[in-house]
C-alpha cells in the first residue's frame, strides 16, 4: 500500500512526533506508516485522513499487489 | 456486566517495576557468582541463590511482558503478537529437539520435563479456537487490570468473596477436621 503521509504532514508543517500525538501513536509508528512498513488499521487510517482534511483514498492508496 | 477480559494486561508502571525487579535479579546472580559466596541474610529453601536470582529476573521479565507500553499503540501490540509467538516457537522446538536426543541417545539424559510446554501448548490451543470460534470482544481488546476492575468492580467484588470462601472451605476440611 503506497500513503501520502509524509507530503501531507509536511505541507502542514507538521513533525513526526506532533502527527503521533495528534493521531495517539508513537512517533515511532508514524514514521513506519510513512516508510510503507506498518499498514494502520481502518480508525487509525481515518484519523489520520480527517487531520489532513482528505478523504482516505486520496492518502492511502492500493497498490496492484495488494 | 461491561466487556470483561479474561486475559488483562498490566500498566506502564508494572512495566517499570518489573524492570528493577529483573535488574536486582541480575543483580543477585552476579553476586553469587562474582562472591562465590551466598547472601546469607537470605534464608530460602533454594539449593543455590543464584537459582534464586535466576527466579527473581525471570519475575522481572514476566512482568516486563505482559505490561503495556508507555504508548501502546496498533504497531507495538502486533509486534508483541509477533514476539512472543516466535519466542514460544523457538521455546517449543528447542524443548521437542532436547527431549527427543534425551530419550534416544542414552548418553545425552537431560534432566528437564516438557510437561509444562505440552500445557501451554495446550492452553495456546484452547483460547485460540475458543477466540476463534466465540469471536469474543477480548480477543480483540487489549485491556490493562486497572481498567478491566474499573469496568466490572461487582464481579471481582462477587469473584473475591467467592474465592476467600472456597479456600476457607478448604482450610476448615483440612486443618481443623484433622
Amino acid at each position: 500500500m503506497k500513503n501520502k503521509v509524509k507530503e501531507e504532514r509536511n505541507s502542514l508543517n507538521l513533525t513526526q512526533t506532533d502527527l503521533a500525538e495528534q493521531i495517539g501513536v508513537s512517533r515511532q509508528t508514524v514514521h513506519a506508516i510513512e516508510s510503507g512498513r506498518f499498514v494502520p488499521s481502518t480508525i487509525l487510517a481515518l484519523k489520520i485522513a480527517r487531520l489532513f482534511k482528505l478523504p482516505v483514498e486520496t492518502v492511502f492508496e492500493l497498490e496492484a499487489t495488494d | 456486566m461491561n466487556f470483561l477480559s479474561p486475559f488483562p494486561m498490566s500498566g506502564y508502571y508494572t512495566k517499570v517495576a518489573g524492570m528493577g525487579i529483573a535488574i536486582i535479579g541480575l543483580l543477585l546472580i552476579a553476586w553469587v557468582q562474582i562472591s562465590g559466596q551466598p547472601i546469607n541474610r537470605i534464608e530460602f529453601n533454594f539449593e543455590k541463590q543464584a537459582t534464586f536470582g535466576i527466579w527473581i529476573f525471570t519475575v522481572g521479565l514476566y512482568l516486563m511482558a505482559f505490561s503495556k507500553e508507555k504508548v501502546d499503540d496498533e504497531r507495538v501490540q502486533r509486534i508483541r503478537q509477533v514476539a512472543l509467538r516466535s519466542s514460544f516457537q523457538i521455546l517449543v522446538g528447542v524443548f521437542l529437539a532436547a527431549q527427543i536426543t534425551s530419550l534416544l541417545v542414552k548418553t545425552a539424559e537431560i534432566d528437564f520435563s516438557i510437561i509444562p510446554v505440552t500445557f501451554t501448548l495446550v492452553f495456546y490451543h484452547l483460547i485460540f479456537y475458543v477466540a476463534l470460534i466465540r469471536n469474543p470482544e477480548w480477543a480483540y481488546k487489549e485491556v490493562t487490570v486497572t481498567e478491566n476492575f474499573r469496568m466490572n468492580k461487582k464481579f471481582y467484588l462477587i469473584y473475591t468473596l467467592a474465592l476467600v470462601v472456597v479456600i476457607a472451605t478448604i482450610a476448615w476440611i483440612k486443618y481443623f477436621n484433622n
